[in-house]
Order: C-alpha cells, then structure tokens, then sequence
C-alpha cells in the first residue's frame, strides 16, 4: 500500500489510551481521531496533561493504543510488531523534541548523517540531502560544528534537518520552540511550517503557544484526551 | 557510527581500560608464571623421549614411593608394542661446590633407555661403573665446569662433571643425570630407610612402536608388572611432587582475576547504559533497533578490553625482558593467544545483561521525560 497524491498522510480513528488501571488509571486519549494530508501542518494545543505527547507517541509508533488504529504513509502502524515499529520510526518518521534532541559527540552533519543511515538511505544521497536540508535552514558552515557550539535554535534548527534527511511521511514535533525566546522560536517554527509544505510531509507540531501555533494550517484543540477542531485555523 | 565517540570522547574510556590494562596485566603475569613453573617443575619429564611411565602398584602415581626391582625391565621390553624400555629414579637432594651448595634433583638413568637425555653437549654421558653426572646447563651459572666436582651433602659418591646436557628442570631444581646405581647410592645414602640390597628404580619408562595402540600397551605392561599404575607423559608429569597443586593453585587465581575483569567490565556496562539511558532511548525513539545499539555498547566495551589486552602483553613482555633469566616465568604463544581470548570472553560476558538491557530501553521515556 502506497498513499496516493490525495491520501491522507496520518489518519488516527478512534483512538483510545489509559495508563495504568484501576483506581490510578489515567485516560490519556479517549476516542481521538485525526487526519493529516501531506504538505499539511497541525498544530495541536492544549493544558498540560491533556494527552498531546501521548497522540505524537501513537502516532509515531512508540506506543500502541488500546482502540483505534493509526495508518501513516499507507502503513497502518498499530498492526506492526515491536521490531516493525523500529523500521517505522526509521524510515517513516521524523522526531523533533523540546531539547536534547542531538547525539552530542557528532557534528550537525554526522547528526543527519546518522538518521539517514537507520533509515537506510544510500550514503551519497544522505550526504547530498545534509548539505542541502543545513543550507536550507540556515546553517550552511556549521556543518562541522558539534552540539555543544551551536545555540539553542541553531540545534533545534538541525533536529529540523535530521527529521527530514530521510523523507518521512510524518514529522512529529513537540514543543520544539519551548526552550527558545519567543523571537527565535517563532523563528524556528516558521522554518518548520516551510519544510513540512515544500517537502509535501504531514506536520504535527505540539505547543502551548498561539504565536507558534500561528504558522500552521490547522490548531487541533487537546483537552482530557479528547481532540476538537478549532475554528479559527489560518487562512491560507 | 556511534562507535566514534571512543575517540571523541576519550576519557569516558579511559578509566575501563585502564582497569582492565592492569586486570588482563595480572592474568598474563599470573599465566605466564605458570608456565615458568610448569617447565620448571616438570620440564624432565616433559622433555622425556619415552611415551608411557609405570609407577609400582601401591606408589599412588608417586616417584618418591614408587620402586621396582631393575630385573623387571627385560619383561616390559619384551611386551608387543613396546619398542624400548628403560628405568628412572629422581632425588632431590643439596650438592656442595668449591664455592657454595646448590639445591638439585639427581636424575637416575640407564642412558640408553627411554627418558635419558640424548646427549651431553659438551662433554659426555657418564659411562657404567663411573661415579659422575651430565649436568644441566642451568648450573653453569653457579661455576660449575666439565671436571667440576659435586660432593652430596647427605653422604655417598662424589660426581665428577663429565657433561653438560639440556634436559630440564624437575621439582624447580637442575637436574643432575647419573646412572641409576649412583642414584641407587645418593639415595641411601640421604634415605637409609629406603635403601635396598638389588639394583632398583623409581618408575620403568616405555617408548612405544609406531603402531602400537597406547591404552592397549598401557593395560600389559601393567598386567607384566603386577598391576602398575602406567601413565602417558602428560600424567606423569602431573605425578612429580607439587606439579598439580601448583597448576591448580595458579588456576584458580586466574580464574579470580578473569571474574574482577567480567565483574569490571558488567559494572561498567551498567553504569554507563543507567548514565545514558536518555540518549539511548532517544536514538530507539529514532529508529534504532535494539541488536544495533548493543552492538554499539557491545564494541564500546570490547574495543577497550582489547587495547587493555595489547597493553598487557606489552607490559608483560618487558617485564619478562627485565626479569633475570632463573626467574620462572614463560609466555609461549598458545598460552598467550588463549588468555587474551579468555579476558575478552570474561569482558563479554560481564557486558553482556547491562549491554542487552540498555539496549531495549522504552523509547517512550523520550516523550515522557519532555
Ligand atoms: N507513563 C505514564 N504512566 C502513567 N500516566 C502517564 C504516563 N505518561 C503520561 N501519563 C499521563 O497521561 C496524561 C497525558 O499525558 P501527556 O504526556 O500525553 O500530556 P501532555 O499533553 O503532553 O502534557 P504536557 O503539556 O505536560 O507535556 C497525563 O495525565 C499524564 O500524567
Ligand atoms: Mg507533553
């Protein structure tokens, strides 16, 4: 199965998770269903511990839910065993966390480099789509720069690049801003908006923050674990 | 990949090898001690030309309590699949020289039998009747010469140097090679009361045709004698006084150095994979599969262990450089090749619970810890 050009990218039907159980169990998501078309950015918002990790958790395959199922990419993720789920994650989507997102003892490049090479891309063609994705976001001389010399939106700009080095059907972000200044993390998530359209990838961007929530197509509203459309998404 | 943080990182690895440089340093001391000891203390006998040896029925395997009457020989020599036989008889025993005494294990021999030296060079092997010994070249150090005279501190002959031979050590001592009726004599002499009134030896030694089925042999030289304890070489020299307790002794030290270096290399493993379980989590978060993270972790124990293993090999070269000559110590290479392989397994399988269990870490926890 394939997605073909008018497919949704991420499709998530009544999904459903509880940690726990008994009288500690904690109804994380409850019913939630959502649809991402490619080249599309949600942002999804809400209080904290509304559920909003535990949806990118599902929708990446680190976590399978109790009901519902999720088809990313054609690939309908909730039927995968736990070594599939691996190869998923490898080749099908790319993760942007809030901080720490780097292996600190490579440069940016061999950061990319890496990711391209769990997913399984050729070396020559990772080593061209580094060069390109750094160039694109910015970065272009700081190939060679370790973590620890870049600043923080520097590194979260390169997280960015690695999410996309293999070309995934869906990028998953969670607050990717949160440990910015408002200046640069806007910033940061207007480059993302702008990868995820040209590169024609699904986007899914968790945040607190309306300003962050402003560069995407669509704000998904999260509260108790159940997922509302909200009206005022963006025009255009 | 991820293996280039051994070089990124240096100090990270720095402390585990080092550990494990002195850990493998000990074990190839330790080994190497053995088999300096092991040559020392059996060196005669394993250097023997004879095949099979035949201690008396009640000796337990012993050379001290072991005695057959020298009549016995010509029946042993005649039994199919024998091709020669000859007779042994060792004493340990303190030889006075001009200058100073010298502790040595007087070998008793029939020279043309099984487990005589070949010859004496220079000089020659004692002839019969003669009061004289080829000696161990070892001796030369202590100023003994062809013509010197060693005199027995306990009493009997005095033995005239008439050669030199390179026989081996038996008992840690030089061995001191005389017929078997001077043994015969220096054994009385330091022993009244084992002295006999027939020409005697400790154990009959065999060398067997090229054909001849060994148990086969073994089982009718000890029917022929009464019901010998006969034993191939590699028993016998288990057989010689301290030989086992030695190997075993030294064995289990060994054994105790390799457990450390596994019980180093498993707390090592730990504790770097509870330091990084965040970073490990994030990279199966990723995508990576856990065979490949603990192959990572696997080749981020292993290759210092390695190192430690080279530098061990090193440092116990030049100290076996250094150490004087009389200093019982030996690496051949088989040994050498075995206790590198031996440390690395201990690494290994000291790793190998820490290294899996990291390796198949939730990559959930990357979400939770956000
Ligand atoms: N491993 C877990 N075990 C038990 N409860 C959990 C676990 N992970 C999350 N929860 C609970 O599930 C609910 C949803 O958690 P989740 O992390 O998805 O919320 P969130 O919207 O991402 O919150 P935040 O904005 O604080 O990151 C919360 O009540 C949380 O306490
Ligand atoms: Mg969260």
């Amino acid at each position: 199965m394939t997605a073909e050009p008018n497919e949704a990218a991420v499709r998530l039907t009544g999904v459903s998770k509880t940690y726990g159980r008994g009288r500690t169990a904690v109804a994380a998501l409850r019913d939630a269903s959502l649809t991402v078309m490619p080249g599309e950015l949600v942002a999804v918002m809400g209080p904290s511990g509304s559920g909003k990790s535990t949806l990118l958790a599902v929708i990446g395959g680190l976590l399978t839910p109790d009901t519902g199922t999720v088809v990313v990419g054609g690939v309908e993720v909730t039927a995968l065993s736990r070594g599939s789920r691996a190869r998923y994650r490898a080749t099908r989507v790319g993760f942007v966390f809030q901080s720490l997102n780097l292996v600190p003892f490579l440069t940016a490049r061999e950061n990319l480099l890496l990711m391209a090479s769990l997913a399984g891309t050729t070396r020559t063609a990772a080593r061209r789509r580094a060069g390109n994705l750094l160039a694109e976001l910015g970065l272009e001389g700081r190939e060679r720069d370790f973590p620890g010399q870049l600043s923080g939106g520097e590194q979260q700009r390169v997280a960015i690049a690695r999410a996309l080095i293999h070309e995934p059907a869906v990028l998953l972000a969670d607050e990717p801003t949160a440990s910015l200044d408002t200046e640069r993390g806007y910033a940061v998530a207007v480059l993302l908006a702008r990868e995820v359209r040209r590169r024609r990838t699904a986007g899914v961007l968790v945040t607190h923050d309306p300003r962050m929530a402003s560069v995407a197509d669509r704000v998904v509203r999260a509260a108790d674990g159940s997922l509302t459309e909200t009206a005022d998404a963006k025009a255009g | 990949m991820m293996v280039i943080e051994l070089w990124r990182r240096p100090g990270r690895l720095a402390g585990v090898t080092v550990t494990m440089t002195a850990l493998a340093a000990l074990a190839v001391i330790l080994v190497s001690l053995s088999s300096g000891l092991w040559a020392g203390a059996t060196g005669a006998i394993g250097r023997s030309s004879a095949d099979e040896f035949a201690f008396s029925r009640d000796s337990l395997g012993s050379f001290a309590r072991s005695r057959f009457p020298l009549t016995e020989l010509a029946r042993v020599a005649r039994l199919p699949g024998v091709r020669a036989a000859g007779a042994l008889g060792t004493l340990t025993t303190a030889m006075s020289l001009p200058h100073q005494t010298v502790d040595v294990a007087v070998m008793g021999s029939q020279f043309s039998g099984p487990g005589a030296p070949p010859a004496a060079l220079p000089g020659r092997l004692p002839r019969a009747g003669e009061d004289a010994a080829a000696v161990d070249v070892a001796l030369r150090a202590d100023g003994v010469r062809l013509g010197s005279w060693l005199r027995p501190l306990a009493g009997g002959p005095r033995l005239r140097v008439t050669g030199f031979v390179a026989a081996g050590q038996f008992e840690l001592l030089p061995t001191v090679w005389t017929s078997l009726a001077t043994w015969q004599a220096l054994s009385a002499a330091a022993q009244p009361e084992s002295s006999s009134s027939v020409p005697v030896a400790q154990v009959l030694t065999v060398s067997l045709t090229a054909r001849a089925r060994q148990r086969q042999v073994q089982d009718e030289v000890s029917a022929a004698l009464g019901g010998a304890t006969v034993i191939g070489r590699d028993q016998a020299m288990l057989a010689v006084p301290g030989a086992a307790a030695m190997r075993t002794t030294i064995a289990e030290l060994i054994a105790a150095v390799l457990g450390v270096a596994a019980a180093v290399c498993a707390l090592f493993s730990a504790l770097q994979a509870a330091e990084r379980r965040a970073e490990l989590a994030r990279l199966r978060a990723l995508g990576a599969s856990a065979r490949r993270l603990g192959m990572t972790l696997l080749a981020q124990t292993g290759i210092p262990a390695i190192l430690a293993v080279g530098a061990a090999f090193l440092l116990t070269a030049a100290l076996l450089a250094a150490a004087p000559p009389q200093f019982p110590a030996a690496l051949p290479l088989p040994d050498a090749a075995g206790t590198g392989a031996l440390i690395l397994l201990a690494a290994g399988a000291g790793a190998i619970v820490p290294v899996v269990r990291a390796a198949s870490v939730d990559p959930m926890i990357t979400m939770e810890e956000q």
